[in-house]
């Protein structure tokens, strides 16, 4: 019997947008399983307590936690809960995943991103390899990104400059506060690039989306007016469209079943009332975000595959990436500025947009030999009041703030300064100390092992995020600002995982081919960010898009070829 | 631990402030607590008559109502706690049924915390003590490790109420916000969409296969 579905995918976020959205505009028969609820546009507000404070988008820790193993203070390795600790790795639970919830800094890797060992050479103790394809295999992806989801920017020639097919962004850039002129002449005072920062956001409307509002709540809320590229709205509902496609949400896929001929044939979910329900397809693509594809194919073990799905040689798992770098902040106070330009500050909603990739590579001064940098990236501080307010609590020596005192700190905090920022992106280099693997004991709500992910990181990490760090703080002090500081940690950020299904050529040293198909599992594909070896000096998600594009155009190659 | 890209988060586990789970408990000083317990409880109605919502009780809810005033006075200097409903909206969060449970616990713990340094420090309970009292005990209290960290997380459910949107019974006509410059995000909250009514939306498990289901 012929499976109902051609293709069944798993997850709904980034990396199964364009597999979702290119498949049924192809005519097959798509089927997405999705562990989260449907949020409409509709359903989306600016609401601090439903985003932030409550959580509402991902899971209860209580129920899905996952379990961290970081370093303590004597250097051992100690796993806590995350339930525990408070500290959530989910990022969007629902249909379109954390793309709903991202600000949309997209950038593309670059050339040198591709072959980081050969560019650079090897780094005792990371597992640095070369991509098996090149930039240039990845140009057009990217390029239809561009047009498909959307982005908006301009481009201008820099030392870093990706090669590019098209001349410019189809969105023009969207409007800025009056700090980006600011910063460019902070940078051009310092000799340094400033270049604009591209978003997966449109500036102008096009069908069925409409124009940013600047509604000043990006980052970790849904977007009202459909303008942020999120794959919801930019690829499933235009799937949706072509009648071919079917998305089960509250759909929660625990194992994936094989045939016994090295192919899946079902994927098992517990359904909204947590009953088990399988569906049977002729391919299946995981896009679970990386910890939770990796944790899915080691939980899919059984007599074909005794250490988990497509997983002989170890691989699932290792090799996890976060993204490496650090955050700075300043403060631009009323005093400091004349009255015009520090009301122009204070104005909501519009966008910095700036950033450095001047240093994405720089010598090193006691080697002299050229080694990876990275991207700065300046915004003002995220415009959540309670957030802000939270952080005003604590006053010198760490002390508890309260009452008048408080009082009088917020009132100037909020309206007599505005906290500018800036973000480092460098390599999260791949170690043996980072990776998922499945807790021995915890388990989640519906019985299973969770995902257990050790986050070592490599020294190096902090050497060049500390170098980026301090020119970023360098155009800061150039701004005008006061109170700058800045710190370098260890410490994953959690709204931006790879690695763990690495794809390579070789099937011992990799789980995936270059195609992202399961080297030991003809019809399973792997298509969210887990397939990166190394992740780049850049925010992943314009390259997890862009390669679930690639994948997808194999896969309906491979489907029309009848290959499977 | 950093999370980039603007996310404003403060990873906070759904409805638990960013203390996560390593909070300082006070250490009992146990005199002879035991058999004050019946008389202080047993004097309840002599407590102010305050909403108790059936999740506090009567001393808990004097001391949970003393102790928004201290962190958020009435100075003329901006809301008070009074004014944006700090304690109705306490309620609110301890009534909540998707909150995390043992941080429920932990800020009722912290309030029969208080009155049992207050019985250790006056010989009776908060409600028989005067505000100056009140006030000195609170300024104790600030300076253990418990305390501040009790309080901390009292001050963040009052940062909450502050700042929240008016549709949670908080910050009436949006005072606060007007205080501090700030403009609220559009869409705010409604009926449909305010928590926990779009936690129903974990409910639905119907397939959707077209565009007028989304
Ligand atoms: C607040 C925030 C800001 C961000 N900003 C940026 C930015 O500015 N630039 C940038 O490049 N990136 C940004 N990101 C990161 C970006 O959102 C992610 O890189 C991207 O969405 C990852 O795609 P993904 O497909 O791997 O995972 P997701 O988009 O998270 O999708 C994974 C989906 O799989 C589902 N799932 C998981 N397990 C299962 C299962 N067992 N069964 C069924 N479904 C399952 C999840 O519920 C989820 O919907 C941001 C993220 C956040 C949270
Ligand atoms: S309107 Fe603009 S700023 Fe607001 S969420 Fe949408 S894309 Fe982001």
């Amino acid at each position: 019997m012929s499976p109902i579905y051609d293709i069944c995918i798993i997850g709904s976020g980034a990396g199964a947008g364009p597999v979702i959205y290119e498949l049924s505009k192809a005519g097959y028969r798509v089927v997405v399983l999705e562990k989260g609820p449907w949020y409409r546009t509709k359903d989306f507000t600016k609401d601090e307590i439903t985003a932030v404070r409550r959580s509402v988008y991902t899971p209860n820790l209580k129920d899905e936690p996952q379990v961290i193993e970081s370093r303590n203070e004597d250097g051992d390795w100690e796993a806590e809960s995350t339930f525990e600790s408070g500290n959530d790795f989910w990022n969007g639970s629902c249909v379109g995943g954390s793309s709903n919830f991202m600000s949309g800094f997209f950038f593309r890797m670059k050339p040198g991103d591709f072959r980081l060992r050969s560019k650079y050479g090897d780094i005792p103790g990371a597992n640095v390899v070369d991509w098996p394809i090149t930039y240039e295999e990845m140009e057009p992806w990217y390029a239809k990104v561009e047009e498909v989801v959307g982005i908006s920017g301009k481009v201008v020639p820099h030392r870093f400059q990706e090669p590019r097919s098209t001349p410019d962004f189809p969105y023009p850039p969207l409007s800025v506060n009056k700090v980006a002129e600011a910063l460019d002449e902070a940078s051009q005072s310092l000799d340094y690039e400033m270049i604009p920062t591209p978003r997966a956001i449109l500036s102008q409307a096009r069908t069925r989306r409409d124009a940013c509002y600047y509604s000043n709540f990006c980052g970790s809320y849904g977007c009202a007016s459909d303008a942020k590229g999120s794959a919801r709205v930019a690829l499933i509902r235009e799937a949706l469209l072509t009648g071919n496609c079917t998305v089960l949400p509250n759909a929660k896929v625990y194992h994936l079943e094989t045939d016994g001929h090295h192919r899946v044939k079902k994927a098992w979910y517990y359904d909204v009332e947590g009953k088990k329900q399988s569906i049977t397809a002729g391919i299946f693509v995981v896009a679970a975000q990386a910890i939770e594809t990796s944790r899915l194919l080691l939980m899919s073990k059984n007599k074909e595959f005794s250490q988990g799905l497509a997983n002989h040689h170890g691989q699932v798992g290792k090799n996890l990436l976060f993204s490496g770098g650090g955050i700075g902040s300043g403060l631009l106070y009323r005093h400091d500025f004349d009255p015009k330009t520090f009301e122009a500050f204070m104005q909501p909603g519009l966008f910095v947009n700036r950033s450095i990739h001047q240093f994405y590579e720089y010598e090193d001064e006691e080697t002299g030999r050229k080694q990876k940098g990275g991207a700065i990236d300046f915004l003002f501080e995220h415009a959540n009041a309670m957030t802000r307010a939270i952080k005003q609590k604590w006053g010198k020596d760490d002390q508890l703030l309260y009452g008048s005192a408080y009082k009088k700190r917020l009132y100037r905090y909020f309206t007599e300064a505005r906290k500018i920022k800036f973000e480092v992106f460098n390599d999260w280099l791949p170690t043996d100390q980072c990776f998922v693997q499945l807790d021995p004991k915890v388990r989640d709500k519906w019985g299973d092992p969770v995902a257990r992910a050790r986050v070592g990181y490599h020294p190096r990490d902090l050497e060049v995020g500390r170098y980026l760090s301090a020119k970023g703080a360098k155009v800061l002090e150039a701004l005008g600002a006061k109170n700058i500081s800045w710190s370098v940690s260890g410490a994953p950020p959690s709204n931006l995982q790879a690695g763990g299904c690495r794809f390579g050529k070789d099937p011992k040293k990799s789980v995936l081919n270059p195609d992202c198909r399961a080297h030991e599992v003809d019809n399973l594909y792997v298509t969210d960010g887990s397939f990166m070896p190394t992740g780049g000096s850049v925010t992943y998600t314009w390259t997890i898009y862009a390669n679930a594009f690639r994948v997808a155009q194999k896969i309906i190659d491979r489907l029309s070829k009848s290959d499977l | 631990m950093p999370l980039y890209n603007d996310t404003g988060n403060q990873q906070s586990t759904p409805g638990r402030p960013s203390l996560g789970r390593r909070r300082f408990v006070r250490q009992l000083v146990l005199l002879s607590l035991g058999s004050q317990i019946p008389w202080w409880t047993a004097c309840d109605t002599a407590v102010k008559t305050l909403n108790t919502g059936g999740v506090l009780t009567a001393s808990q809810a004097e001391i949970a109502d003393f102790v928004f005033d201290w962190l958020l006075p009435d100075d003329s200097h901006g809301p008070s706690a009074r004014e944006i409903n700090a304690y109705p909206f306490f309620l609110w969060v301890l009534q909540d049924p998707h909150y995390d449970p043992e941080q429920q616990t932990y800020y009722k713990q912290g309030l029969d915390w208080v009155e049992e340094t207050c019985v250790e420090d006056y010989n009776g309970p908060f409600h028989t003590i005067n505000i100056r009292q009140r006030q000195t005990l609170l300024d104790k209290i600030r300076d253990t490790n418990w305390g501040e960290s009790w309080l901390a997380s009292m001050l963040t459910v009052t940062i909450e109420a502050l700042l929240g949107d008016p549709i949670y019974g908080c910050n009436p006509n949006g005072a606060s916000w007007e205080w501090l410059g700030h403009q609220p995000g559009q869409p705010r909250p409604d009926e449909h969409t305010r928590y926990p009514i779009i936690l129903n939306r974990k409910m639905e498990g119907h397939p959707i296969t077209k565009i007028d289901q989304l």
